[in-house]
Formats: structure tokens, C-alpha cells, sequence
């Protein structure tokens, strides 16, 4: 997990470099405050500035400021280090979970794992003509409802779009405090262990009813997410044993941090954030800046408008973007070409499935 | 000014010109360590910070050259002068 935990380390190893150039500045603030002390012959009005020169006006107070500077980065090197062990810690209960549910039959009817329920889908059939569309399939995925379109590919075979449930919505905090994500990331980090199984399970069994079991291992996949259901779709792409089952292409995510999960390269990724929506910004990390990995921000900040977070309204950005003449929205016509296997394609299935986590001391369950 | 005192102030004129060199070493230095990857209020915050950490020891590596010019400026009309005894006051 190299790109999680860099980001910490390379704070903490400037802010030791910091002291180091803060204990160079005092020891020259030694040399200056001696050479004031004996310098025979030495004009008072001189004296008086090479004392003044090694004191706190001077080189001695430039060093504190410099080692400030050092206490500074190890703060900011902490916030990081708490935000990456949350961001692995849901890294390896998603994995762990989406293996389980692959290999061992989780959230099949019946088992001690999570349960899945099948429920009437409440997404009318049609063709996703564009990123918009894509978004708009995140409505209405309330209690732990995943979502999955089976489209029919040019070629005869399938692709298939999942939309990823959030748990909960988040409760920003105006400024982004970021220790608001490692509470919130910790506490669903048992949600994402369902979310995942659950995403996992659906997929595999709207791929099955649609009989296409082993076929479908080769079928693109793309996942979209709002929030923490982009969290969860960015932990899915980003986890190798999901990646084994079905084969991710494509993930979209609204307002959602998820700048420091290592997505590998073959995924291709669209981010939209409203730059005045304080969520996007909770893992203090941009996105990864590569050709596959697009982020439309949009609006200017500062990030504190909780109002800005809905997904209804990230919906309305990304028609709006669509909408624009081409070439005006950078990547989005790129991004839609590399998509297409998704876009404009007949509907085969929309399968709904509701993932509940079954605790089992005491045989009660929730809804996710 | 005798031949010993002059010989201190010239030490001390040559040591202050190295430390002005050494802390644009580190002047230079600071400006390695600016994070340019980081992003967000905290990490431009930090920036403006080292910024402000340069400038300031741009400014004292200035103020220590200048006294090293007028220590020497001592010494020149010390010698200039001639008998050891008054030290004249540097402008």
C-alpha cells in the first residue's frame, strides 16, 4: 500500500530535514553571540549588532521559527497517518469481505454471513446515454440497495453497471476537519465489509441469472458511487481479488474522497467534485493526476457548504456538463469515448438487491 | 588597534562572511523542502510559511554580510590611521 502511507512519511522526513536546518541556524547563533562576546577592539554600535544579530530578533529566533515549521509538518504528518490507517483499514475489510463473498458463498440465503434480499427494482430500464445518467442511477439506493444494470454490448455480450449504495450520508463539518473521515471511515469500516460482500454477491448473482457465470468473468464492469458509495466503489477497484472476479474498466464517484485508494492504472476513473463541498476534500489528498484518472471539479471554495454534498445536485452538475458545447468540460468528451461499451446500449436486466448485516450472537439484523 | 586585535577582527570579519554563506545554504536549502505535491489550505499555508522562513534568512545572511563590511571597514581605518589606540567608530 505504498500511496497510502507516502504521504505521512515524506512530512515527517522534511519536518526531520526542518530541524536539522534549525539546529545549523542556532549553532551559527552560538558562533555570532561568542565572536559579540570576545571580539576585542570592537566598536560599541558593532558589538551592539552582532548581539542583536545572534539573539531572538536574529538567528536564535529564526531557528524556533524554523523548528515551528517542523512542528508544523509532524501535525499535518499525523492527520495523514490517521486518514491512511482508516483508508487501509477499509482497503483490507473490503477486500477481505468481497474474497469471502466470492469464494466462500456469502450472502447466500440461509448462511451466518450478511443476507441479501432480491426487491422489485425501483429504476426504469433505459439506455445510459452519458455520465449524468450514470449518477442518476445512485437515487434511491437507501437501506443498503445495490443496483445492477446488465447492458448488451455491441458483440453480443454484456456490461454491466453497479451502483454502489453509500451507508449513511456523510455529516460534514464545515472546514473539513479531517479527522471527521477517520471517524466516519471507521465507523462504517463494518458497513464496507457488507457494502463490499453485498456489491460483490449482487454483481455475481444478477450475472448468474442472466447465465453468465464464468462468461461473465470477462464482461466490463463499471461502478458508480456517491459519497461513501464512491468511497466503497474506489475500495472495490482498488482491491486486487474484486478486480480476479469481474473485471472493473470503469468507476465514477460524486463527492467522495477517494484521492489516496491506489486504483490501478486499468481503471478508468471520472471524480466530480463541487469545490465548495467539504466531502471530496476529507482525505486532505487530490486525485491522482494520470490519464485515466479524471476529476471535474467545479465551483470555486472555500469547502464548507454541506448543501453542496447531495447527490441530486452532482447529478445536475454532471448534465450541465454534458450539456455544454464540446471541448468545454476538459476530459469529459474523452472520458465518454472511453465509456462507450456503457452508453446508448439496450437494457438487458436490472436486478435490485438489498444487503442486510446479520449479526449472528444474537441473531438480530439490520438493514445496511 | 594592535596587531592582535586587528588580527581577531579579520578572523571575525572572515568568519561572519562564511556564516553568511552558510545561511543561504540553508536559505537554499528550505526551498527543497517546499512539498510542491501537497495540496489544500494546510499545505499553502506551509508554503507561505517556508516563504516567509527564506526571506527572513535571506535578510539576516544580508545583515551579517554588511557587518562583516563594516568590521573590515574598522580594521582599514584602524590601519590607515596608523598608532594602535583609538578605534574609530564605523558609519
Amino acid at each position: 500500500m505504498t500511496r497510502v502511507d507516502v504521504r505521512s512519511s515524506a512530512l515527517l522526513g522534511v519536518a526531520a530535514r526542518l530541524d536539522g536546518c534549525a539546529e545549523a541556524v542556532r549553532d551559527e547563533a552560538a558562533v555570532l553571540a561568542a565572536s559579540a562576546v570576545r571580539g576585542p577592539g570592537l566598536a560599541p554600535d558593532l558589538r551592539a549588532r552582532l548581539t542583536w544579530l545572534a539573539g531572538p530578533a536574529g538567528l536564535w529566533g529564526e531557528a524556533l521559527s524554523v523548528e515551528a515549521l517542523a512542528a508544523r509538518l509532524r501535525a499535518a504528518a499525523r492527520a495523514y497517518e490517521e486518514v491512511e490507517r482508516a483508508v487501509a483499514s477499509l482497503l483490507r475489510s473490503v477486500g477481505a469481505a468481497a474474497d469471502r463473498a466470492g469464494t466462500l458463498g456469502w450472502l447466500v440465503d440461509g448462511t451466518a454471513g450478511p443476507g441479501l434480499d432480491p426487491v422489485p427494482p425501483r429504476w426504469d430500464p433505459r439506455p445510459v446515454t452519458g455520465a449524468g445518467d450514470l449518477v442518476a442511477l445512485g437515487a434511491d439506493l437507501d437501506g443498503g440497495r445495490v443496483r445492477v444494470v446488465e447492458l448488451e454490448r455491441p458483440d453480443g455480450g454484456s456490461a454491466w453497471v453497479v451502483a454502489v449504495p453509500g451507508t449513511q450520508e456523510w455529516s460534514p463539518t464545515a472546514g473539513g476537519n479531517p479527522f471527521d473521515l477517520t471517524a466516519d471511515v471507521r465507523a462504517v469500516t463494518g458497513d464496507a465489509t457488507v457494502a463490499a460482500a453485498g456489491v460483490t454477491a449482487a454483481l455475481a448473482r444478477a450475472q448468474r441469472d442472466a447465465g453468465r457465470g464464468a462468461e461473465g468473468r470477462q464482461d466490463p464492469v463499471l461502478l458508480v458511487g456517491h459519497s461513501q458509495g464512491g468511497i466503497h466503489a474506489a475500495a472495490l477497484a482498488a482491491d486486487p481479488a474484486f478486480r480476479r472476479r469481474f473485471r472493473t474498466t470503469h468507476v465514477v464517484t460524486t463527492g467522495a474522497p477517494v484521492g489516496l485508494f491506489p486504483v490501478p492504472p486499468s481503471v478508468d476513473v471520472l471524480s466530480v467534485e463541487h469545490a465548495d463541498d467539504p466531502v471530496p476534500t476529507l482525505d486532505l489528498t487530490p486525485n491522482p493526476a494520470r490519464d485515466t484518472w479524471r476529476t471535474l471539479r467545479v465551483g470555486s471554495g472555500p469547502a464548507v457548504d454541506a448543501g453542496r454534498h447531495a447527490r441530486e445536485g452532482y447529478e445536475a452538475t454532471v448534465r450541465a456538463a454534458e450539456g455544454a458545447p464540446r471541448g468545454t468540460v476538459s476530459g469529459l468528451d474523452a472520458w465518454e469515448v472511453g465509456v462507450a461499451a456503457f452508453l446508448h446500449r439496450p437494457v438487458r436486466s436490472v436486478t435490485e438487491t438489498q444487503v442486510r448485516r446479520v449479526v449472528a450472537s444474537t441473531g438480530t439484523e439490520g438493514r445496511m | 588597534m594592535d596587531g592582535t586585535e586587528r588580527e581577531e577582527l579579520l578572523r571575525l570579519v572572515g568568519r561572519l562572511f562564511a556564516l553568511a554563506d552558510r545561511l543561504e545554504e540553508q536559505r537554499r536549502a528550505l526551498g527543497r523542502y517546499a512539498l510542491v505535491w501537497w495540496e489544500g489550505a494546510a499545505a499553502d499555508h506551509y508554503r507561505d510559511l517556508v516563504e516567509q522562513r527564506r526571506a527572513t534568512l535571506a535578510r539576516h545572511a544580508e545583515e551579517v554580510r554588511g557587518l562583516a563590511d563594516d568590521v573590515a571597514l574598522l580594521v582599514a581605518l584602524a590601519g590607515a590611521q596608523g598608532p594602535p589606540g583609538a578605534v574609530p567608530a564605523a558609519s
